[in-house]
């Protein structure tokens, strides 16, 4: 491979290629993850858990082709950019990737904050939690990008027990709610297999902390892996969820995965869906803290100006547009816009892969 | 470093002022146990409460009070039992709501919407249906020691672990929103001062239309789930014999295409003889492939009886339309309404005899 692009990261600030475990992982496990059920089952039914198979195959996929990118060009998303479209275009393209992963951390803050208001605490103000989830953000960003995986080892070890408390729904549900037998067109399950792709978002990242993997060539099985292993946590929440409820129920249901925890029932203890909600706090931070990270980062290498200032400039945005958007209407509507906007730039994957290729091939023929 | 101070205290700050929100402990306020509603007339609905008021101090006895409201609407009911009680009323503890029959004759829609919107309201609540007044259920004095919430939940919790199949508001929902399965509730009787577990009474969306007697709840149960617990006692030649479920298994089997479907539901239980009225009966384990014959026979026909009745009223708690839906899809639920009545349902039940106590 030709690196000719190389950014220059100094040593004390790589993360070995195992992290990158965790920094897919939990990109992808974020607030989605609480109330996708309905969403996938809304075109497929019960046959959604399909669906997640095929967007998870189509990630793997996309993944393959975010490492290929890559390593044909060295670098990082601004480098690749500016050898691919020039330094205009490619900047225009910078920025709006920069705005994206802006989004993706609004969508996840916002979201959570509106867990919180409808579950734990009507009367709590949401500017007030914003900004200190986001001071919090801000103190583990300015860390730099090891803290952030710090933080991410610590939300997903805490993630992992709440999986074991799938086995009550289960024990209260009707296992042959997933018979296997596929009711719904191809067509169908493959809506809702776009609808799942969403819930995988994130692993994009990829592209701007790249130079910051120490071997990155052995981390490409990391990737997959971490890719893997968030498929797997949401077929099974959507097969529990699936079991649980009906069919119909469901489309009833707004965060299937935290009405699910209601029904855990221990002898000291009941109403486990606030001790869900309240871990679920540090699985949204690294989810918040990487999405500020990576927006901010895009325009320091493009402009090489502090990335603290842009840092503060976003969570100004990100903590003004939490307050500004509050009810649930605009709430989902900014979901939606998000999911939009995130099937679009998956989408772009693909034809920058396509772009990279002719222009590796060109530059070969070129050479010879 | 001065900044970095600066910035931790602002931090602290932060995190310990999202603590300044309105918080409640149990002192302050009325934990609600029971909720029962009866109906008045056609528009009007009473609710009464159990509440369970902690003392502040030690000295301070915890008592039970009872509120009741009548109006027309449930958020109106709650801020009129809110106006008589002295301290915010929270739903949080809520084990187990009533309705009474005539109430859940009419449909009980608009009350479960209550239940199932709110947040704060376990999925695990118990629901029942009172043949006569909620009220006066709630209002009786059952015993010295215990608030009259806990016994009359425990009799519930106590009764779904044996012959009573198992409840809640989850499963209630559950099939009052599927297609192809219709909900049940226990239904409870006040008799003399004591309540009793009297039946099930069956929805056809969210109005009670059928009612299953107590003699029947046993081979019902059967019917529906998995579980090794309960007990019936059977006429044989003029005596009686109990037999005690140690491991009851169902499976439903479905033949024929959508259009034509044939159900079976093939029930295995294990048992164990705990009483015969005959004490001149030597050798019980030579009877047992009688008595087998007898318990199989008797589970059969009722079971046949009681899904002819549930076809008859045109009410599917066994979830049959939804076995067809699952097993063989494109559900199609206005055909399936239309043929529910008149689909063929075996049933077959094996019964083995696995031990008959210990005395001959």
């Amino acid at each position: 491979m030709n690196n000719t692009n190389k950014i220059p990261v100094p040593e004390h600030l790589l993360v070995t290629s195992t992290m990158v475990f965790l920094l897919v992982h939990s990109m992808q496990v974020g607030v989605g993850i609480l109330g996708f059920e309905k969403y996938i089952a809304m075109d497929a039914g019960y046959d959604a858990w399909i669906s997640i198979l095929i967007a998870g195959v189509a990630i793997h996929l996309l993944l393959f082709m975010i490492y290929w990118i890559l390593e044909a060009n060295g670098g990082d998303l601004v480098s690749i950019h500016t050898s691919v479209y020039g330094k205009i275009l490619g900047g225009l393209l910078n920025i709006g990737f920069s705005f994206y992963f802006l989004l993706l951390s609004l969508t996840v803050l916002r979201t959570f904050t509106e867990i919180i208001q409808v579950w734990v605490f009507p009367q709590m103000s949401v500017w007030m939690f914003a900004l200190a989830y986001l001071l919090l953000a801000y103190y583990f960003i300015t860390g730099g990008l090891r803290i952030v995986v710090g933080m991410c080892l610590l939300s997903v070890i805490l993630g992992l027990p709440l999986l074991l408390f799938k086995f009550f729904p289960i024990q209260n549900g009707q296992v042959d709610n997933v018979y296997p037998l596929v009711d719904h067109s191809i067509n169908e399950i493959l809506v809702s297999a776009k609808t799942s792709t969403l819930s995988f978002l994130g692993f994009e990242l990829l592209l701007v902390f790249y130079p910051f993997i120490k071997n990155a060539a052995s981390s490409k099985k990391w990737a997959h892996f971490a890719s893997f292993y968030t498929t797997m946590i949401y077929l099974a929440s959507a097969l529990v969820a699936f079991i649980y409820y009906s069919e119909e129920q469901l489309q009833f249901v707004t965060w299937g995965t935290i009405s699910l925890w209601k029904i855990v029932d221990f002898p000291f203890m009941q109403r486990f869906e606030y001790m869900g909600i309240a871990l679920w706090a540090y699985v949204v931070l690294p989810n918040i803290c990487l999405g500020l990270w990576a927006a901010s980062r895009i325009p320091k290498r493009m402009f090489n100006i502090k990335q603290k200032y842009i840092l503060i400039l976003y969570m100004v945005i990100v903590f003004i547009a939490t307050i500004r958007i509050d009810d649930r209407n605009l709430i989902d509507g900014l979901n939606t816009f998000t999911n939009q906007i995130g099937f679009y730039f998956l989408m772009y994957i693909p034809v920058l892969f396509v772009l990279t290729w002719i222009m590796k091939k060109v530059r070969i023929a070129n050479e010879s | 470093m001065k900044a970095k101070k600066i910035f931790l205290i602002i931090i602290a700050f932060s995190i310990f002022l999202t603590g300044c929100l309105p918080h409640e402990s149990v002192e302050n306020v009325a934990l609600v146990n029971i909720v029962g509603y009866d109906y008045v007339d056609n528009d009007l609905v009473q609710g009464t409460i159990s509440v369970r008021h902690f003392g502040r101090s030690k000295e301070e006895i915890p008592f039970e009070q009872f509120l009741s409201f009548t109006a027309k609407s449930m958020k109106e009911i709650s801020s009129g039992l809110e106006s008589k009680s002295p301290r915010p009323i929270r739903l949080g503890k809520l084990s187990l709501a009533l309705y009474d029959e005539r109430l859940v004759t009419e449909g009980i829609s608009e009350i479960i919407d209550v239940l199932a919107r709110d947040p704060h309201i376990g999925r695990d609540v118990y629901l029942g249906i009172v043949k006569g007044s909620a009220k006066e259920m709630i209002e009786t004095k059952y015993s010295e020691n215990e608030t009259t919430a806990r016994f009359l939940t425990g009799i519930v919790e106590q009764n779904e672990r044996n012959n009573f199949p198992k409840t809640n508001l989850h499963k209630f929902l559950y099939a009052y929103y599927g297609d192809g399965i219709d909900g049940f509730l226990p239904l409870l009787k006040l008799e003399e001062n004591e309540m009793k577990m009297d039946g099930i009474g069956v929805f056809k969306e969210d109005a009670l239309v059928h009612e299953v007697p107590y003699s029947d709840v046993f081979t019902y149960k059967l019917l529906i789930e998995n579980f090794n617990d309960g007990t019936q006692g059977i006429e044989i030649g003029g005596k009686t014999v109990v037999m005690d479920n140690i491991g009851s298994k169902v499976k439903y089997r479905l033949y024929g295409d959508r259009n034509n479907p044939k159900f079976s539901v093939n029930i295995k239980m294990k048992g164990m003889v705990s009483e015969i009225t005959d004490l001149t009966a030597k050798d019980t384990y030579k009877l047992t492939d009688q008595l087998e014959k007898a318990f199989e026979h008797y589970h059969e026909e009722k079971g046949k009886r009681m899904i002819k009745q549930f076809q008859e009223k045109e009410v599917d708690p066994l979830g049959l339309g939804k076995v067809l839906k699952n097993r063989k899809g494109h559900f199609d639920k206005e055909a399936w309404e239309q043929q529910y009545p008149n689909v063929p349902v075996e049933v077959n039940v094996e019964v083995q005899i696995v031990e008959t106590g210990i005395s001959a």
